[in-house]
């Protein structure tokens, strides 16, 4: 699904002493299935972007268009076509079990058989890698924490939105299961069946996925285009450059001392290749 | 020394999270505490604040005289969950008014904490329009302008962008050595670590700490594979370039 943002403006607490200007003239167009990186500073709109792009905030001024239709004009029912997985998500659960908070939105929308409510259970399930026969009489509040995000997330897909948005997947995982999420985002890219938004503060373990890369600043889009463009764009900001994971701060150290790492390389086992190979090349050693 | 003896918790009284565990933090020192999920990290810091009782075993802190549960600082991840405040401002001055500070140290206080966390000018913003970072400095600056001995962070500078991030370990750190102030925390973030003298790395149902060292020793082990694979950045870049002289050359490159 393809996203068009045109001259967004969002406000806080409009007409009172609060009033906050969180988004202004936002624009930009993310072609469908594309895998986007979101970076800015704390408090630079990031969140306030996504709940305009999934029909949660309605823009103060501006428009949202889903393949060429505003956004206005079904509302309601965005939340389903733009799935939101919030900073997080687990806190989202409140079902006895599983499967009664998995299938919640079956409750109220058009009736199902129960088997199409339990494959469509199953199929969100198996796209985020869990087992829903083994889980779905088990209480939300025994899981892993790895496992309840997972099923945060399954709980979204159920409704198979066309676009997905994930709004810090990391943050407040140990790194044992952060890398489980990230080879399931890895894994989503690969199906390509939805466009995937990803809004982090730690991009380096995305680096590889992304096909674009954004970047807010104080309500304004800083930067949009593919990764290389935006690195190079940001380079001359200090704080914004700051932004944007270590990695990209090594390969243009790398460059800079004459090591050929290309624009769009992105992943430090191979940039240490390339660094060995020069110098077995030049014969140095010890 | 903060000394942990015997502790032995569970949740659940079929499963003992922890069964004679033995800690003991020194004064003025930074621990970082590592290991999977559900492996009792934030649990186990939980204990040291008071927040759950153990069901065997003590926690004592000799040093302190009088010791007060004001002394000890604990944040989670998600401050949202904590504040009482409506505004900015009222969140840190509530703690600092129910310790019975005059009006003119509140102001000082507050003023202090602001600056140190950038949020000079939020004075009146309310605190559910702030982002997850801003809320998690909030958070910070509240806990930072009581009287801290101890300071406990769960993992609790997540939802900031590096800069922050960083800008924020310095000063911690600062206080440490000016104040003799003690870090217990967790984190997600390998860079972290090195703001650490110690880590302890806590395995499930494993009832004592399976590493305890320097943060060099611990990123050189198998513990912190996934971890290296993880964050993609100057350790990976290192470890994999294999030969020794190579590292020594271009860790310099890697140092910033």
């Amino acid at each position: 699904m393809e996203i068009r943002v045109e001259n967004l403006n969002y406000v806080y607490s409009p007409q009172t002493p609060w009033r906050h200007n969180a988004l202004k003239d936002v624009t930009f167009r993310i072609p469908s299935l594309s895998v986007v990186g979101i970076l800015g500073i704390t408090g630079s709109g990031k969140t306030t972007l996504l709940k305009n792009l999934n029909g949660l905030l309605e823009p103060t001024s501006g428009k949202v268009f889903l393949d060429g239709t505003e956004i206005k004009s079904f509302q309601s029912q965005a939340p389903k076509v733009v799935g939101l997985v919030f900073q997080n998500p687990e806190k989202q659960l409140f079902e006895e079990t599983v499967f009664k908070d998995i299938t919640f939105p079956f409750r109220f929308g058009p009736k199902l058989s129960e088997e199409e409510v339990y494959h469509k259970a199953f199929l969100a399930c198996q796209e985020v890698g869990l087992d829903l026969e083994q889980i779905k009489d088990k209480s939300c509040k025994s899981l892993s924490e790895a496992s309840k995000r997972k099923l945060a997330i399954a709980s979204i897909l159920i409704n198979d939105p066309k676009v997905l948005i994930f709004d810090e997947p990391l943050a407040g995982m140990d790194p044992y299961s952060a890398l489980e999420l990230v080879r399931l985002i890895s894994n989503m890219k690969r199906q390509r069946k939805r466009t995937l938004l990803i809004v982090s503060h730690d991009m380096a373990p995305f680096m590889s996925l992304l096909d674009m890369m954004m970047v807010m600043h104080r309500g304004r889009l800083r930067s949009f285009g593919s990764c290389s463009d935006v690195c190079k764009e940001v380079s001359s900001d200090k704080r914004l450059f700051e932004l944007l994971p270590p990695i990209v701060h090594l390969k243009h150290r790398l460059q800079k001392e004459g090591f050929a790492i290309p624009d769009d390389e992105c992943d430090a086992y191979r940039m240490a290749k390339i660094v060995a190979e020069k110098f077995n090349s030049e014969g140095v050693s010890r | 020394m903060i000394k942990l003896d015997n502790i032995s918790f569970s949740y659940n009284d079929s499963e003992l999270l922890f069964q004679d565990l033995n800690l003991q933090i020194e004064i003025g020192s930074s621990v970082c505490m590592v290991g999977p999920e559900g492996a009792g990290k934030s649990t186990l810091l939980k204990i040291i604040k008071g927040l759950i009782e153990p069901q065997a075993g003590s926690v004592r802190f000799d040093c302190f005289s009088p010791f007060l549960s004001h002394n000890i600082g604990y944040l989670g991840g998600d401050p949202d969950n904590s504040f009482v405040g409506i505004t900015v401002q009222e969140e840190i001055v509530f703690g600092l008014e129910n310790i019975g500070l005059s009006r003119s140290e509140i102001q000082e206080r507050l003023d202090r904490a602001l600056d140190l966390v950038e949020l000079r000018g939020y004075e009146n913003r309310l605190t559910y329009t702030l982002s997850g970072g801003e809320q998690q400095k909030l958070a910070l600056a509240a806990v930072l302008a009581m009287d801290l001995k101890i300071l406990l962070l769960d993992d609790a500078l997540a939802m900031m962008d590096s800069l922050s991030r960083s800008k924020h370990w310095t000063w911690i750190n600062g206080l440490r050595r000016r104040l003799g102030l003690t870090i217990l925390f967790t984190t997600g973030k390998l860079e972290e670590l090195n703001s650490a003298n110690r880590i302890l790395f806590l395995e499930k149902n494993q009832h004592d700490f399976v590493f305890d060292g320097k943060t060099a020793d611990f990123l050189s082990s198998r513990l912190a594979d996934d971890w290296i694979e993880l964050e993609n950045g100057s350790e990976k870049f290192l470890r994999s370039l294999g030969k020794p002289f190579l590292i020594e050359k271009m860790k310099m490159l890697t140092t910033y």
